[in-house]
């Protein structure tokens, strides 16, 4: 369920420096691109909200610091960067790789491939505009 | 010269393997295969590979293949079991040219095991996905 930008999601960026929030930001907006890339069937009854469903979000360190996803309960993100982003609903993974008795219909996939090549056009645009802004290179004393 | 499938490959390879007795399908699984769980009907192990997509490099005549693959199995164990089964026999299998002159230069297992139950039928089974390196022409 997507919600608001909360309070601590923005004080979490203020404790990244520059170089981390650039990284974590080109990644978030490779996975938004992605979702929003993906082109899933909503016929009846499979696609019921399931085109509205994707949403995407990035944790820095264990936290969030943009998108509007909840953290998906088996995923683990105490890695530096970790973006993610998919469809939240229980029949997204039958339509992607089908049932016994439906055919797999890749949606996600087949976008996640058609941008993948463009993660480093990502990494300089937003590494770039964040070491050139009024955060700085140099992090606050006792911060990550 | 047509672009090569290298799905054949991997079914083959996985047979040859005997994993889950040689039942390994491509994109649906065998009429025989699909059983309905009562004690007249036990569930069986299977296997369905479905591929999810690919990129053809520019110039190197290369490309990079993205399969799904379901393991059904009788219960939860033994469906992660039997794609532990899978994940040994490709991941990180090598270079090889199949018994159809498709060459693969490398295979392997992308994301991990998930673990779900069939909608229909309520059979469990751990979906995986295999990342295949492959030539886009037949070795000859």
């Amino acid at each position: 369920m997507a919600r608001k930008t909360s309070v601590r999601v923005v004080m979490n960026r203020q404790a990244l420096d520059a170089l981390t929030l650039g990284t974590a930001d080109a990644l978030g907006e490779m996975a938004k691109t992605i979702v929003d890339d993906a082109h899933p069937n909503d016929a009846a009854p499979y696609g019921e909200g399931l085109s509205e469903a994707g949403d995407w979000g990035v944790w820095v360190n264990g936290k969030k610091i943009a998108g509007t996803a909840s953290k998906p309960r088996e995923a683990r993100i105490k890695g530096a960067v970790v973006a993610l982003g998919g469809f939240g609903t229980d029949h997204a993974m039958h339509h992607e790789i089908g049932t016994e008795d439906t055919g797999a219909y890749p949606f996600l996939s087949p976008s996640l491939l058609r941008h993948q090549e463009e993660a480093g056009a990502f990494l300089k645009k937003h590494v770039s505009r964040a070491l050139a802004g009024p955060i700085g290179a140099v992090p606050p004393r006792g911060r990550p | 010269m047509t672009l090569t499938d290298p799905m054949g490959t991997l079914l083959a390879e996985l047979r040859t393997a005997n994993v889950a007795s040689k039942r390994v399908r491509g994109n649906e699984p065998a009429p025989t295969d699909v059983r309905q769980g009562t004690d007249n009907d036990p569930f069986i192990r299977f296997v369905v590979l479905v591929e999810l997509g690919g990129i053809r490099f520019n110039r190197a005549p290369v490309q990079v293949i993205r399969y799904a693959f379901r393991a059904y199995a009788p219960t939860h164990q033994d469906a992660r079991a039997l794609y532990g089964e899978i994940s040994e026999v490709l991941h990180i299998a090598g270079g090889r040219i199949g018994a159809t002159n498709v060459g693969i230069y490398q295979s392997r297992d992308d994301v991990g095991a998930s673990a779900s139950v069939d909608p229909k039928t309520g059979q469990p089974f751990v979906a995986g996905v295999i990342e295949v390196i492959a030539g886009t022409q037949v070795f000859v």
